[in-house]
């Protein structure tokens, strides 16, 4: 028993430390200051850490973007779990004409690729008089997207179905059955979407810089990509502001994690 | 199987609304003036001379009280991407800068508006800015944009290892493809074991090889939209000279370390483990922070044919279909007049491209510890320009690929000039 | 299958679940109808346009696949693509599922061990561009100074046009490894425990459990996990735009990487909008097969 638990730990930690080697580069990175990184080693700390680049990040509006980026990551991501929840439920769990074809529609949505479909998409927004809009920023992505509505479908369709039945013969509609039965036996799936959905939004990258121009509607990824220029990159700027990028995400997560309990076991699945 | 749309429905409503989509031109979407007041956007990509850029509109507005600019930094990386994307459906920043390699398409596409006729109302001479930069954005016999800036080239060197070495550098480096000069002997005394490089010699046609063909006698093309000729017995004998730095005298790194999109050049400078690195002026603010050591600013080493530089300056460009045309163009004239560019050039932030106009950007760097004298007199000397064709943005980066196979000695020299060639020459 | 003519009582409830469905599903259909399938639908009509920057759409038919079919560019990018999916889905799916059976374990500290996990894929794309360049660098990279310690001299990874394809390959797996491990741990976290006591109260072995129950239980995660990364290693381009531009040569010149050349560099929407529609079909083609052969040998009621 020990002994598998040693070996266990013994596997999480080098896991653990590929995964974040590279973004160890980050850390240090964006605590060195001016010449620091060249004279250290990407892996060495620069002695003594500096703030600067911070500074640096914030004195270019690191600050506003930061608030921006908060606000659009919430409001698309409420929308798009309350909308992809109700779309997985009726494909997972209703039969009705059209069902299978609309599931594919959603889905050959995904296969073509972004860099190509953002040039139409853009010009719909044009016509729409949506370009530079908040609108147009949140819109595409905040009624739910194929994939999320695909996760779940694939989730609730492994909900035993007579739960589900039992709550009806109880005299429960759809929407009841879903809130009571099925949401609460689905949490472990709602965490992992919600988080898809927060890291999706707060990195998205081209689609915000393509429909906003104005800086008062700039995100935190744009605001980081602003330090990789043509001729000269600063590196401890990008650094900095992307380990910023990174640290809610990264806290968010590890307070999610409470909610991912063998919900299943809790409310007493026989 | 019974979709809620037919087939038919669907594609007759998708071309209608692509009809619908394209069928449209127009500068922005919503109108940005209100009771005379007009807003135009100003659009580039580099955060530091955005701040330089805030006193020369507050300039403009002070002398155009009806007109503000409102600016618009990108990423580098997705400017054009960005771009492209709004040309595609009609719309674009009124006013933006544009790099030479990306000018021809734009150009040739009918993006850009003429400026002729307000540079001459403005009283604007087009013969007072560097013909390099002039020339490079001239298309069918129209000025296409407004000299911005030079980006010259010279050598960087590292004043530390220089000094440990025991050498002072030469008033004038020579080069030749046989490997006599002073250049080479200067970089094989800056090369120490294999850890420190005199020269680094890498894939970037603006500060490497196109300065050895031209300094070579060599010409990529023989005029602008012609014929490229790397295929041709001088540039060979250049792009030769730059392999055999790497791969026969041994005095700079290869390409697994130095080609691009990975690779660390510049770094390598900056990291004090190459001693000499040809640069573009604009280089200075970017590497003055990074370096620990004292940056010492020379000419590049005089050729064959004595020394030729490339000059790569920019251009502010104005929208042709800009809902604004007037205030566009008074922009564009104050962009050019001797006031705004000497308000960029004095802050250090760029080389302006009006003839005489660089000495506040010498007095800015000769306060930080900078010569940059060099970079002036090679701009005022024997100059070329970079090379540009039909399709340019799509075959310059072909060719920049092909080229990294020099860098890594995989195939013999002749051949990838043939194929620079073939890219280059293609329709 | 045939059904007997359904009784008015069920003629009702199919209706009201027709209802529920639609209703239910209305706010996704704007957004996926409105914004994500119309510009697809535009992308396809596109296809038989020939369409430059700043001019009109031209209807030319098929001649852009014509030319497509013609263009040895593009069927090379694609055996390249294939190449990258066939790294890039095993390598991250195994990878994923055995650190979910991993962290799916009760252990002190797990969810700070989880959340280092999925850290590669909460990065900033920017920066992470920036960082891989000094982890190949041949010379300094930290690979390389790693094999160092072991007395082997490192190739020059991204120079190679052998080992170019397998290091972007690598990344990609690197980055959407402890992402895909959620869905895996979601799907065990979703096993009701009533099944995971069972067999092991037979004292079966953890490994002969985990082929008997647990697996075929992971069966709907696992089809999801293999169609998104099939999709997303099929469209894969970030890495690979920032770490080889498609090079060395055109060892790395994905599709999307062909697409993005057409429209952003030759400013041929047209042509692009065509290949797109021919990595659409493939993409389609391989996720159909997937659900053919998962579906038919999934069962969902477990209970």
């Amino acid at each position: 028993m020990t002994r598998s638990r040693l070996f266990a730990y013994g596997v999480l930690v080098i896991g653990c430390v590929f995964a974040i080697f590279p973004y160890l580069l980050t850390v240090l990175t964006a605590f060195k200051g001016p010449g620091q990184l060249s004279g250290t080693l990407p892996w060495e700390p620069g002695l003594p850490p500096s703030g600067a680049a911070f500074d640096r990040l914030f004195a270019s509006g690191f600050g506003g973007y930061l608030a921006n980026t908060v606000l659009v990551t919430v409001g698309i991501t409420a929308g798009q779990l309350l909308f992809a929840v109700l779309a997985a439920y009726a494909f997972a769990r209703l039969s009705f004409p059209g069902r299978d074809a609309l599931f594919w529609v959603y889905l050959s949505t995904l296969m073509v690729p972004p860099v190509v479909t953002m040039i139409p998409l853009y010009l719909m927004m044009q016509k729409a008089g949506l370009v530079d809009t908040w609108a147009g920023l949140m819109l595409p992505t905040m009624l739910g997207t194929p994939y999320a509505i695909f996760l779940l479908r694939q989730f609730f369709r492994t909900i035993p179905a007579d739960l589900e039945d039992a709550a009806r013969i109880d005299g429960a509609g759809r929407v009841r059955t879903l809130l009571l039965i099925v949401l609460p036996l689905s949490k472990p799936i709602l965490v992992t979407v919600t988080t898809l959905a927060v890291v999706a939004n707060w990195n998205s990258f081209l689609w915000p810089l393509i429909i906003t121009s104005s800086e008062d509607k700039r995100l935190l990824s744009v605001g980081i990509a602003l330090f990789k220029g043509e001729i000269g990159v600063d590196y401890n700027a990008v650094m900095a502001g992307s380990l910023i990028a990174l640290a809610p995400l990264l806290v968010l997560f590890i307070f999610f994690q409470r909610f991912i309990v063998r919900s299943v076991a809790v409310t007493g699945l026989k | 199987m019974s979709t809620p749309l037919s087939r038919r429905t669907l594609l007759l409503g998708t071309a209608g609304l692509l009809g619908g989509l394209t069928a449209c031109g127009s500068s922005t979407d919503t109108p940005s003036s209100n009771g005379g007041k007009v807003e135009l956007v100003y659009r580039l990509w580099d955060e530091q001379q955005e701040v330089g850029y805030k006193a020369v509109f507050a300039a403009f507005t002070a002398e155009n009280p009806d007109i503000t600019v409102r600016m618009e930094v990108l990423p580098w990386d997705q400017y054009w991407t960005k771009l492209t994307t709004e040309l595609a459906g009609g719309k674009a920043p009124d006013v933006f800068w544009l790099t030479v390699e990306n000018f021809p398409d734009l150009a040739d596409k009918g993006v850009l508006a003429p400026l002729d006729d307000l540079i001459a109302k403005a009283g604007l001479k087009l013969d007072s800015y560097h013909p390099n930069v002039v020339q490079s954005y001239k298309f069918e016999d129209k000025q296409l944009g407004m000299p911005k800036d030079l980006g010259v080239v010279g050598l960087l060197y590292n004043k530390a290892l220089v000094a440990k070495a025991g050498i002072t550098m030469p008033e004038k480096l020579t080069w030749a493809p046989d490997g006599s000069g002073s250049f080479l002997e200067v970089a094989r005394k800056l090369t120490v074991g294999t850890k420190q490089w005199g020269f680094c010699s890498w894939n970037h046609s603006q500060t490497q090889w196109l300065n050895w063909i031209a300094s070579n006698g060599g010409q990529a093309m023989d005029k602008p939209y012609g014929t490229f000729d790397f295929a041709g017995q001088k540039s060979v004998e250049a792009l030769q000279f730059a392999h055999d730095l790497v791969f026969k005298w041994r005095v700079s790194p290869d390409g697994t370390r130095t080609n691009p999109p990975t690779g660390q050049a510049t770094e390598m400078f900056y990291r004090g483990e190459v001693a000499m690195f040809p640069a573009n002026n604009a280089l200075l603010p970017f590497a003055l922070p990074e370096v620990k050591f004292p940056i010492g600013v020379t000419a590049m080493p005089a050729g064959p044919v004595d020394r030729t530089v490339v000059i790569n300056g920019l251009a502010e460009v104005m929208f042709a279909k800009t809902k604004h045309p007037d205030e566009a163009g008074k922009l564009i004239a104050f962009l050019g007049s001797e006031k705004a560019q000497k308000l960029m050039g004095d802050a250090g932030y760029i080389i302006p491209a009006l003839n005489d106009a660089g000495a506040g950007y010498a007095a800015y760097w000769k306060k930080k510890g900078i010569d940059v004298q060099p970079f002036l007199d090679s701009a005022a000397g024997s100059t070329v320009n970079m090379p540009i064709a039909t399709g340019w943005t799509a075959k310059v980066a072909e060719i920049n690929k092909a080229v990294n196979a020099l860098y890594l000695d995989k195939a013999d020299v002749a051949g990838i000039a043939a194929t620079m060639d073939k890219i280059g020459n293609d329709k | 299958m045939l059904r007997a003519a359904p009784r008015p009582a069920r003629r009702t409830q199919r209706r009201q679940q027709t209802l529920a469905g639609y209703a239910l599903l209305a706010p996704s259909m704007v957004g996926v109808l409105g914004f994500l399938l119309a510009p697809v639908l535009i992308v396809i009509v596109l296809s038989l346009f020939d369409w430059k920057l700043l001019a009109t759409p031209e209807f030319i038919g098929l001649a852009n696949y014509r030319e497509l079919f013609g263009d040895a560019d593009v069927w090379h990018s694609f055996l390249v693509t294939g190449y990258y999916v066939l790294i890039c889905v095993p390598g991250t799916t195994i990878l994923s599922l055995l650190l979910a059976l991993l962290v799916n374990r009760k252990l002190r500290g797990m969810k700070y061990f989880r959340a280092l996990l999925v850290i590669p894929w909460m990065a900033t794309p920017v920066a992470l561009g920036l960082v891989w360049a000094w982890i190949f660098d041949p010379g300094r990279g930290a690979i390389n100074q790693f094999l160092g310690i072991f007395g082997i001299d490192g190739p020059a990874w991204l120079s190679s046009s052998l080992l170019a394809m397998p290091s972007v390959a690598a990344v990609h797996i690197w980055q959407f490894a402890g992402y895909n491990m959620l869905f895996f741990l979601a799907g065990l976290q979703n096993i009701p425990a009533s099944l995971r006591e069972a067999s092991s109260l037979d004292g079966a072995s953890p490994v002969a459990h985990f082929f008997s129950i647990t697996f075929p239980l992971l069966r709907p995660t696992l089809l999801f996990v293999l169609i998104t990364n099939v999709i997303g290693s099929f469209q894969a381009f970030d890495t690979i735009f920032v770490m080889t531009e498609g090079g060395p040569g055109d060892s790395t010149e994905v599709a999307t990487y062909l697409i993005y050349d057409e429209a952003f560099r030759k400013f041929d929407f047209g042509y692009a909008s065509t290949i797109s529609v021919l990595l659409f079909v493939v993409i389609l083609i391989a996720t159909i097969s997937q659900f053919a052969y998962f579906e038919r040998r999934t069962t969902y009621d477990f209970s």
